[in-house]
């Protein structure tokens, strides 16, 4: 099954800095949300090629899992 | 009788009525509710109460004070804000048990996820404990608040497994070795287990509680039932549905060991509303089934802060400033600031968010020529500098080369009317405050007075009375803390005399009082007059502290 980017908007974290909620929409129709924190985010804008959250939408769900993964590694590297 | 608080209001926090009566209080504890004449005084001092609530002194179920009780028994600022017992050690961390060659570890972890900094530690601590008994008897020595401490999970399995705690899951001999470990704490005066689902350590690995089979957490929680001892959690709160699927978890091990269970913290943003719906209907049908698991709200709305140095979300919707922050370094960013022409671009596109940046606070700064300015809103900075908000934030972030720091306030949990309500639920526990954590991003002191002011006075989601017996008996009752909680003839003698049209949470400042030279963002208390622990004074508004140690582990 595979999902895609329905909706985005913008977040206050718990520990107080902005974060973005992506909702993913399944083929089925079922949805969830993913939180990104600052640096996970830009990175899914570049990949994305976007300028604008909004065009996050319809992006492939691939997407935010390879933006968390080189988050993930650029993180723990330093 | 050597306590006499004569002509209150008392607010009992079993929600009844309030009702005028005086309070006699001998040794530690009420000795007598009604009314007193002058022969009863028998030499007894006298607090006079007149006009203002006697209540239960609050309760704060989630705070991260483990480390700051070792330099400051009191807990300040929790005391002068009403609250008389506080539980440290949440969300898996604790300070004990610790063998020594973990120290740096666990402070690391400290470091990273509650900002308390390394240099607190290495200058306002003495490492002379081990054991959960001897951190005890070390934070015992100087205690002004009660304290009901939780023993952290992270903690357990790194005293068992040493650095295999945080890469794979236990054996069965190292899972009896924790269970056994436990019990130590309880016996020593742990109120429970704290573990976490979602937190990560220093090297943003998950930190030791994440790699526990659900085998480990059930045999713990049978060491819990035992003793009638609570399991808090730090569940996915960002994720409904892997929080239903952890309240479903936590009702299973409430149900089988007979445990209270409560996870935290639950936020209500706007884009959630329907998620928190069905994480509260989840809650209510496990706990008609009998299983006992709390949700923590808590009632300040959640602020962001910002720096230049840092690429922020808040920009995601202006591309020039985004992209400036994301793709070039401190330098850089200055200079473009600098430009004329560059800087009249990034103003154009940014005033079509001129209210945002109008409410910005300015929260830090590093020269003392601006110093007297945090606090302020940027709209005033600006009027005070003949210019307007953005440019006040252009000019304040040149001045102090990136390092002056904004907040945009109530941006999330921010629907007073649908938090009230949450609050209000009779399956809610509040709190969640932190209190003692990220101290370098916002203040976590107050949450109690902005419960009366916000939701009592404000929006009227709750009467007085309720409002108190959610942070006092319901608190207690929750967590197991015995003769607390009410105002009842043979209890403890933790009270708290406010005034009711007046109790809040002042305003947030920064200040220098860490060990290691340390800052953290505090906020006074208004409205409290006096606090007694124990039947002694700790806290009166126009005294302040006092140095008598009457706080004690409950």
């Amino acid at each position: 099954m595979t999902a895609v980017i329905s909706h985005v908007h913008l977040n206050a974290a718990h520990e107080g800095i902005a974060e973005l909620i992506v909702t993913l929409t399944f083929e089925n129709g079922g949805q969830s949300q993913v939180p990104l924190d600052p640096n996970t985010s830009s990175i899914l804008m570049s990949r994305c090629q976007a300028s604008d959250w909004s065009e996050l939408i319809g992006q492939d769900w691939t997407q935010i899992r390879d933006a968390l993964t080189e988050s993930f590694n650029t993180s723990s590297t330093g | 009788m050597d306590l006499i608080i004569k002509n209150g209001t008392v607010a009992d926090g079993t929600g009844a009525p309030r009702f005028a009566a005086d309070i006699g209080i001998t040794d530690n504890r009420i000795s007598h509710i009604g009314q007193l004449t002058e022969s009863d005084h028998h030499g007894a001092k006298v607090i006079d109460a007149a006009g203002k609530i006697v209540s239960p002194g609050f309760i704060d179920p989630h705070t991260h004070f483990d480390a700051q009780l070792l330099w400051d028994g009191a807990a300040k600022p929790a005391i002068e804000h009403g609250v008389t017992t506080i539980v440290p050690g949440n969300c898996s961390l604790s300070l004990a048990p610790l063998k020594a060659e973990h120290r740096m570890k666990l402070v690391g972890m400290f470091n990273q996820i509650e900002e308390m900094p390394h240099k607190a530690f290495s200058e306002g601590v003495t490492w002379d404990w081990e054991t959960f008994d001897e951190y005890i008897s070390r934070i015992q020595q100087d205690l002004t608040i009660n304290v009901a401490p939780l023993a952290g999970h992270s903690l357990l399995r790194l005293w068992v497994m040493g650095n295999d705690a945080m890469a794979r899951v236990a054996t069965p001999e190292e899972v009896n070795a924790m269970c056994e470990l436990l019990e130590q704490c309880i016996v020593a005066g742990a109120t429970g287990l704290s573990t976490s689902f979602v937190d990560m350590d220093e090297r943003l690995q998950p930190v030791p509680s994440r790699y526990a089979s659900t085998e480990e957490l059930d045999a713990l929680s049978n060491v819990l039932g035992q003793h009638q001892k609570i399991l808090q959690v730090v569940h996915e709160f960002y994720d409904t549905d892997l929080t239903l699927a952890r309240i479903d978890q936590l009702a299973e091990l409430s149900l089988k060991h007979d445990i209270t269970t409560t996870l935290s913290p639950l936020f209500l943003n706007a884009d959630n509303a329907q998620g928190v719906a069905q994480i509260m209907t989840r809650i209510d049908e496990q706990m008609a089934r009998g299983a006992r698991v709390w949700p923590q709200v808590q009632t300040r709305p959640i602020d962001i802060s910002f720096c230049f140095e840092v690429p922020s979300l808040l920009f995601m919707r202006l591309p020039t400033w985004y992209a400036l922050m994301r793709f070039n370094d401190k330098e850089q960013i200055i200079a473009a600031f600098e430009d004329p022409e560059r800087r009249a671009a990034l103003t154009i596109e940014a005033q079509s968010m001129m209210p945002l940046w109008s409410a910005l606070v300015l929260r830090k700064v590093e020269s003392a020529a601006n110093a007297r300015l945090v606090g302020m809103t940027l709209e005033a900075i600006g009027a005070e500098r003949g210019t307007n908000a953005l440019e006040a934030m252009i000019d304040l972030s040149l001045e102090e080369r990136l390092g002056a720091h904004f907040l945009a306030a109530n941006m999330g949990h921010n629907d007073d009317d649908a938090v009230g309500e949450l609050l209000r639920h009779p399956n809610v526990m509040i709190g969640a405050s932190d209190g003692g954590a990220h101290i370098l991003s916002f203040s976590t002191y107050g949450d109690t007075g902005y419960l009366f002011s916000k939701f009592v006075r404000d929006c009227s989601a709750l009467s007085l009375e309720l409002a108190i017996k959610k942070i006092t008996s319901d608190t207690a009752n929750i967590w197991g803390i015995k003769e607390r909680g009410e105002i009842k003839v043979g209890y403890i003698a933790d009270i708290t005399i406010f005034e009711p049209d007046d109790i809040d949470r002042g305003q947030e400042y920064f200040v220098q009082d860490v060990p290691g030279d340390g800052y953290r963002y505090v906020r006074d208390a208004l409205g409290i007059d006096q606090v007694l622990i124990q039947g002694k004074l700790a806290f009166s508004h126009k005294e302040g502290y006092t140095s008598a140690p009457c706080g004690q582990i409950v």
